[in-house]
């Protein structure tokens, strides 16, 4: 690795931290309703969108309420973008002519965007209208990011809380998109066009080479769609290759704007959590935990990606450069490689690279991002993950000391640990019994791909889809087991969502009617930095616990064996 | 603690939330997007950055083409052959397999005896590594100059003026050091083709 990707490295860690900063301070203070001079601009219209609603912003909800609205308006969502893809047909905004799509992709599809995964079994560009990129993809897109946002939000409450209430759902899920996901989208995309991501409703145009006959060029509103992409944490791209299609990602800067985007939630939303429950050493101390195991994870990949790939040593090839291979020359391979292992750490999914052509150790440090899936983890779902992780860390590091374990002044009681474990369990349940299941129905043996590669492809499949991260290997979907793959990821992804969240809002539900216990009886273990030690290898060693041995079967006997 | 037995109307508030947000989300945002930016003056950008000639679109900037003729500079190898009716993406075999090391030395060589080069020269790993999209319309700056000698041979031009022309169409990183140096070999063999065709070359 040169200086000048050193300083790349730093300079986008730096950056991402004084944004999510900055921005997740702003995202704590619309949550507690601190008034802002936006309330001039945006509060008629929320006022306006209240009423036809019928419904009272001031009501705060108990948990099951908060899920019931959760829930209710997340299968609205869904059928709406379902119904869209299924009559994508005979809809307007088709300047192709571009058909419908199998029904049960349709339903894999609509289940993908609307639970923040965004795995993608379509290319876009051939198979997709403007009406469905626009009206499905684009609009989940948003309102995923928001329903993970106000999860977490409402386990901050439920920690602050002690009436039992985590909040309004509508109020908290209209603000997360009136005055944070739309006003930051529209400038980011402006931005995005100026730099050269197409957005129009003309449809493709056929360009008349010099040297190679007729090539077709596929445009349309990609960059309303590139905005919340990152934003939202959500990754889906307008075109098969995603982040690396110039038209996605034009210019080194337009990467860097991403990279920026897609970690500002996730990390700003843990300073959002310390400015609500007046902790901000808390946040400080989560931050560097989680920042400290992405880099961990960056470390690794950049080891893997920047050396020379040994299988090509002795002939004439200049690998000074390091591993070219699935890259875009528009940016250093250490650009690329980070693009990769952030978009893993936050769930994403959206990196600038071809998986298929990474180094296995790379893809091992990816798919370990999936795995803990609270480094800092996708808008919304990392907090709630990391908060998870954190009251199991509590409550052991509690037992070695002898002294009942405290979250934040409020005991952890049996409720509490009973959701948090159940919790825990699901995300390797899910992973674990449908690579099983492939592998045994000799499914995933139907793959084109070198026997090594396909059993990481879908080790890799089922970890994205699980942790809804939404990055795939290409290749590994035959005509012959795609509906088998299609049936088994919208299982899992939609199970991967919505059960840890019901649980997280049960815990929320349960610490919110936690009375706090009277300072003499706590014993402060979250404010020492030892905690924030054994909370880092906690978290590592339950991940490695859980995940080892299959990752040595994919990724590191790849890495190992050649 | 009236405030709490409030009856919500949820499935109200549900259908018309949805309602609203899709309309507001899916169609006026993009819809707006599109409006300001061609009405701001980025309509070329937005329009997919395309390169006409007589008028007739002949390339999009950002969207690499294969160019082939031994005369023009070639770009990186790419899983669809350029083809966008193929779909995008990279190559599906894993780096650390037989097959990635055949396919890589078969093009090595392959462009060592094209290359007009001397004895010893090694390729830039760029140039025989695929790209992540299958469209990178950019190869490094090494790659172009390992180019040199063969377009010098085949157009007839002489080595300092395709070095001008490379320089021309090659990117720096910004401000020192986002991004990497690369070059547009669309916009790069376009300029080289105006040229051919100017001396007769090829018409």
């Amino acid at each position: 690795m040169e200086f000048i990707e050193f300083a790349q490295m730093a300079f986008l860690v730096v950056v991402i931290l004084v944004v999510s900063y900055y921005l997740g301070i702003y995202m704590g203070r619309i949550y507690l309703g601190k008034r802002s001079f936006l309330d001039r601009y945006f509060g008629p219209l929320e006022n306006g969108l209240y009423r036809l609603m019928g419904i009272n912003p001031r009501h705060e909800m108990d948990w099951k309420e908060y899920l019931k609205a959760f829930l209710l308006t997340n299968a609205a969502l869904g059928i709406i973008a379902f119904l869209v893809l299924f009559f994508q047909q005979s809809l307007p905004l088709n300047p192709d002519h571009v058909g419908s799509l199998p029904p049960l992709l349709d339903f894999a599809t609509a289940a993908s965007f609307l639970t923040n995964t965004n795995l993608q079994h379509y290319t876009g560009e051939l198979q997709l209208s403007y009406f469905s990129q626009m009206g499905a993809i684009t609009f989940l897109m948003f309102t995923s990011a928001a329903a993970g946002i106000v999860v977490a939000v409402a386990m901050i409450r439920g920690i602050v809380n002690q009436n039992g209430t985590l909040g309004n759902f509508y109020r908290d899920f209209t603000i997360t998109i009136t005055r944070v996901l739309l006003p930051i989208s529209i400038v980011e995309a402006l931005i995005f066009v100026y730099l050269g991501i197409p957005q129009t409703y003309q449809g493709a145009v056929v360009a008349h080479t010099i040297n190679m006959g007729a090539q077709t060029i596929f445009r349309g509103p990609v960059a309303s769609l590139e905005a919340i992409k990152f934003l939202g944490t959500n990754g889906g791209g307008f075109y098969g290759a995603d982040s690396a299609y110039p038209f996605e990602n034009p210019t080194a800067l337009s990467a860097y704007l991403q990279l920026i985007t897609e970690a500002s939630i996730p990390f700003g939303l843990i300073f959002s959590y310390g400015h609500m429950v007046r902790n901000p050493r808390q946040a400080r101390m989560l931050v560097t935990v989680t920042m400290g195991l992405f880099l961990v994870g960056l470390a690794i990949a950049l080891f893997a990606e920047s050396g020379p790939n040994a299988l090509l040593h002795g002939l004439p090839i200049n690998q000074v450069a390091g591993n070219w291979a699935g890259k875009e020359s528009r940016f250093s391979v250490a650009e690329s490689t980070f693009s990769l292992i952030l978009n893993t750490y936050t769930q994403t999914g959206a990196p600038m690279v071809a998986l298929n052509q990474m180094s296995p150790l790379s893809v091992a440090s990816a798919m370990f991002g999936m795995e803990v899936q609270g480094s800092p983890g996708g808008a919304g779902t990392g907090l709630m993950n990391l908060l998870v992780y954190v009251v199991l860390a509590v409550f052991i590091s509690g037992l070695m000391v002898g002294r009942t374990p405290e979250f934040l002044g409020k005991k952890i009681s049996t409720g509490v640990m009973k959701y948090s474990v159940i919790f825990i369990m699901i995300h390797p349940i899910i992973i674990l019994a449908p690579v099983a299941i492939s592998v045994m129905s000799g499914f995933a043996s139907l793959s084109s791909l070198p026997p090594n590669e396909a059993f990481t492809a879908l080790l890799y499949e089922f970890t994205s889809a699980a942790a809804n991260n939404g990055s795939s290997f290409g290749y590994l979907l035959t005509q012959q087991n795609t509906s088998f793959f299609l049936a088994m990821e919208s299982i899992v992804m939609l199970t991967g969502r919505f059960a840890p969240i019901t649980l997280a809002l049960a815990i929320a539900g349960v610490m919110s009617s936690t009375k706090p216990l009277t300072q003499t009886k706590s014993l402060a273990v979250m404010d020492d930095p030892i905690f924030a030690v054994f909370l880092f290898l906690f978290i590592i060693v339950l991940s490695a616990l859980l995940f080892l041995p299959v990752l040595a079967l994919g990724p590191l006997a790849g890495y190992l064996g050649g | 603690m009236s405030d709490r037995e409030e009856r919500v109307p949820h499935l109200r508030a549900v259908a018309v939330m949805s309602i609203v947000f899709f309309a507001l989300l899916g169609f006026a945002y993009p819809g707006f997007v599109a409006v300001v930016s061609h009405g701001i003056g980025l309509g070329y950008q937005a329009n997919g950055s395309l390169i006409s000639q007589n008028g007739t679109v002949i390339a999009s900037k950002f969207i690499g083409e294969n160019f082939s003729a031994p005369y023009y500079f070639w770009p990186r190898v790419s899983s669809v052959n350029y083809n966008s009716s193929n779909g995008s993406g990279g190559e599906a075999i894993g780096i650390m397999t037989q097959q990635f090391y055949n396919e890589t030395r078969n093009y090595t060589l392959y462009l060592l005896s094209t290359g007009h080069v001397p004895n010893g020269t090694y390729v830039p790993g760029n140039g025989v590594e695929p790209s992540g999209s299958g469209f990178d319309p950019d190869i490094s700056l090494g790659f172009a100059r390992f180019q040199l000698p063969r377009v010098a041979y085949y157009s007839h031009l002489n080595l300092t003026l395709l070095e001008k022309l490379v320089e021309k169409y090659t990117t720096y990183p910004y401000l020192g050091f986002i991004g990497s140096t690369y070059v547009n070999v669309v916009q790069l063999d376009i300029a080289l083709h105006g040229i051919l065709v100017g001396n007769g070359t090829i018409s």
